[in-house]
């Protein structure tokens, strides 16, 4: 593994990451927003929203680290007609300058919410599509272990599971902030901050849920159609590596969602569903970090290379 | 496309000698690691010791043979599908070439080519190939492999123009299947040469230590 | 050279009643070559002979091109003599025998027999009756390696890239010690060491390998050990006769290498001759 790999491990766990915040955070926004009306809600994740963008700029800035003439990085949309790499550049991009338009204008209060909601479905419509094309990319025939129905399939659930833990970790930030700036007056944003976290819980009890079945299914699907070599990789010379990925995720996912989802039930618990918030988010980041090492390790090559 | 450049390659004249290889580097100026075209040998088989006679052992199925293997300037470059800045380009003759002006060396290519051709040059930060010496061919030369052996294994031409002269057998292992990109090749097999994917042989390439 | 080579081919005529030139030289050919000569008529075109790289005689059951080898001693012997003490063409040659003899180096018998080979099969055991290996269990032998001509183009590249000076030997020698393809091992024969990447094929006969002779010698100050993989390091000054030569085949212990691995070939900086000296 070198940097060239690292590079696009950072990028593709960042943009997922990005856009499954910003559904996430939608999600959490629309309910929030329904029950306690729109200045909760914006309390809640205004901030969180304009911090998910950095990040994703972040992302894209390692992807251009994998080049080895970045100077033509700009010519890299050139060839939308055939090839899903020119239309996952391009669908970065304009996620990258939508969703961050909307992050602006709802921080100033730009337009109108109507006006505000649409550009934020827009933004969401081009995450999903980004995340579905970053998947189209590795569907190619000469890596039989990356062209199966599994990998878009992981893709969509880790960009999910990453959008719930980073979010419930941004809300906890939120809230210390606020706490901090005005201690007191966050007694309803401690309501809201639990109840969010109640359900981020749940969800990423599910979606770990949806990873131990994505994940053998890979395997499966791997070994039937004849890319047993990278099966036998992740049991042999990486075995560690993945064990370790399935324990990490395990953990943060399933085992300290239950912990938040207990914390979050009753006030006064704040501070250690906080800390649990913060460690579920960093095992999963960590794990799935392995799992796409893992990913990019095992991929094999179908003919000569 | 009207015309489709292709290589002809005679397994069974092929003796692994390499002078192809070299050629190419020579004409190409290819730093080590580049190896536009490169002679690979495949082989397998096994030993078996005799039941009862102490160091006496006996060759069963071993086998050997070697190919020479470049761009295949494919009819269906999957390269050039990919590229995300339409770098690389299929020209009317049918030969296939990367515009090195145009690479971001993100070498999506690398991961997509069947046959190894596009090569990224460290130095230069881009994918390079086998560009079939159009340059040569435009003054009505040979390419250099061609020129180069001393068992006439390489011709080139047509397609068509090659199928008919010598059939259309195009893969043989360590290529892999023809149906994935469609290689402009044609190839006479080698006595022992196994269908792509069969053999159990490995692909023993010293350069690759 | 060629050229020369070109304009004496002569052909078998096709009545086979003697010779004629093969290829047909015009004035033109000689200025093209940039030779200096005469134009001759021959059967082919040298443009022709170029493209095609080869001429073939056409032969046809009871053509007369036909041509048996001491034809008058077999239609005669008796009368016809061949060159021999006996007269007769000999399988069992003592005349052959003396010649090798009067050399003074070693004798041969005067029928084919298998000469043991110094340094070959047999003593590779310690002892042979019993196949009890010795300390040196593998036969060496030497190949005349594509990257050179003996020693000649060491140095290139672009060579020792395509040809990088690898120990080759079978894999079932290699799992026993330990050894996978690309691994660095320690050659050590009774006369000397060297270091070599080793590559594994079944094209080698278990408990023989093989490594190209004329590598450009690369003695390791430190150690003692040549790191360029010369064969004449590991075979000894053995004065041999006629039929086997003492750089043909040495015995060799082969271990893997737990010391620094050796880089690539190709790697390595370029020596130039005239700049070292």
């Amino acid at each position: 593994m070198n940097v060239r790999e690292w590079a696009l491990i950072t990028f593709t766990i960042l943009a997922q990451m990005s856009v499954g915040s910003f559904i996430v955070l939608g999600a959490v926004h629309f309910f929030v927003q329904r029950k306690s009306g729109e200045k909760q809600a914006d309390e809640l994740s205004d901030r969180a929203l304009l911090a998910i963008f950095p990040v994703l700029g972040l992302g894209l800035l390692a992807s251009l680290l994998h080049l080895g003439n970045p100077i033509n990085a700009y010519k890299a949309v050139a060839n939308l007609g055939t090839s899903w790499l020119s239309r996952e550049i391009l669908c970065g991009v304009l996620f990258a300058v939508v969703g961050f338009g909307f992050a602006l204008m709802q921080w100033w209060k730009v337009s109108t919410f109507t006006v505000r909601n649409i550009v934020a479905w827009v933004a969401a419509l081009i995450g999903v599509v980004l995340v579905y094309s970053m998947s189209m990319v590795y569907m190619i025939p000469t890596r039989p272990s990356w062209n199966l129905v599994t990998t878009p399939l992981s893709f969509f659930v880790t960009t999910l599971l990453l959008g719930v833990l980073a979010m419930g970790a941004a809300f906890v930030a939120n809230y210390w902030y606020v706490q901090r700036k005005n201690p007191g007056c966050a007694s309803e944003q401690c309501i809201l901050l639990r109840d969010s976290l109640k359900w981020l819980a749940v969800a990423s009890i599910v979606l770990l849920g949806c990873q131990f079945v994505v994940v053998p299914l890979a395997l499966t699907v791997a070994s039937a159609s004849g890319a047993s070599a990278s099966v036998g990789l992740r049991a042999g010379e990486f075995g560690v590596v993945f064990v370790l990925q399935l324990v990490l995720v395990f953990l943060g996912a399933g085992v300290l969602g239950i912990f938040v989802y207990r914390a979050a039930q009753n006030p006064g618990q704040e501070n250690a569903m906080g800390m649990l918030a913060y460690l579920a988010f960093a095992l999963v980041l960590a794990g799935e970090v392995l799992g796409r090492f893992l990913f990019y390790a095992t991929a094999g090559h179908f003919g000569l290379q | 496309m009207e015309k489709q450049l292709a290589f002809y390659f005679d397994m069974s004249a092929c003796v692994g000698c390499k002078a192809c290889q070299v050629a190419c580097k020579d004409k190409n100026d290819l730093p080590v690691g580049l190896r536009w075209r490169r002679v690979l040998e495949y082989g397998g088989g096994d030993w078996i010791k005799h039941p009862t006679l102490a160091n006496l052992v006996v060759p069963t199925s071993v086998f050997a043979y070697a190919i020479s293997t470049a761009c295949m300037h494919c009819q269906s470059p999957l390269c050039a599908q990919i590229c995300p800045t339409a770098a690389i380009t299929k020209r009317a003759d049918g030969i296939v070439l990367v515009n090195q002006d145009q690479c971001i060396g993100c070498r999506y290519c690398e991961w997509a080519c069947p046959y190894g051709a596009p090569q990224f040059n460290e130095r230069k930060g881009v994918m390079t190939k086998c560009n079939f010496c159009e340059d040569l061919l435009a003054k009505g030369e040979n390419p250099v492999c061609v020129a180069a052996c001393p068992m006439r294994a390489l011709e080139f031409g047509d397609l068509a123009e090659l199928q008919t002269k010598y059939g259309k057998d195009n893969a043989f292992a360590p290529w892999p299947s023809a149906d994935l990109t469609r290689p402009a090749l044609v190839v006479t097999p080698h006595k022992h040469a196994f269908p792509s994917g069969k053999g159990g042989g490995m692909i023993l390439d010293p350069e690759e230590m | 050279m060629l050229f020369n080579q070109i304009v004496g081919a002569n052909v078998i005529k096709d009545d086979g009643s003697g010779y004629e030139k093969l290829v047909t030289i015009t004035e033109a050919d000689i200025a093209e070559w940039k030779v200096e000569g005469k134009p001759q008529t021959g059967r082919i075109s040298l443009k022709e002979l170029a493209e095609r790289g080869i001429y073939q005689v056409k032969r046809a059951p009871g053509d007369k091109l036909g041509f048996i080898s001491h034809e008058a001693f077999r239609k005669d012997p008796k009368a016809n003599p061949v060159k021999t003490t006996s007269g007769k063409l000999e399988i069992h040659s003592q005349s052959l025998a003396n010649l090798v003899k009067n050399c003074g180096w070693n004798e041969i018998a005067p029928i084919p027999k298998y000469n043991r080979v110094i340094e070959g099969y047999e003593d590779s055991f310690k002892d042979l009756k019993n196949k009890v290996k010795g300390e040196f269990p593998l036969q060496l032998y030497t190949i005349h390696y594509t990257r050179r001509t003996h020693s000649v183009f060491d140095n290139v590249t672009w060579l020792r890239e395509a040809f990088p000076q690898e120990l080759i030997m079978n894999p079932s020698d290699a799992e026993v010690r330990g050894i996978k393809t690309g691994d660095t091992v320690l050659v050590t024969s009774r006369h000397g060491k060297v270091l070599r990447q080793v590559f594994l094929t079944e094209r080698m006969m278990p408990e023989v390998v093989t490594l190209g002779e004329g590598a450009w010698v690369m003695i390791d100050e430190a150690t003692g050990i040549d790191l360029a993989g010369a064969t004449n390091i590991l075979n000894g000054a053995i004065p041999t006769g006629q039929g086997h030569y003492g750089w043909n085949s040495c015995n060799v212990q082969i271990t893997k290498w737990t010391g620094k691995p050796l880089d690539a070939d190709a790697k390595w900086p370029p020596r130039i001759p005239l700049k070292e000296a």
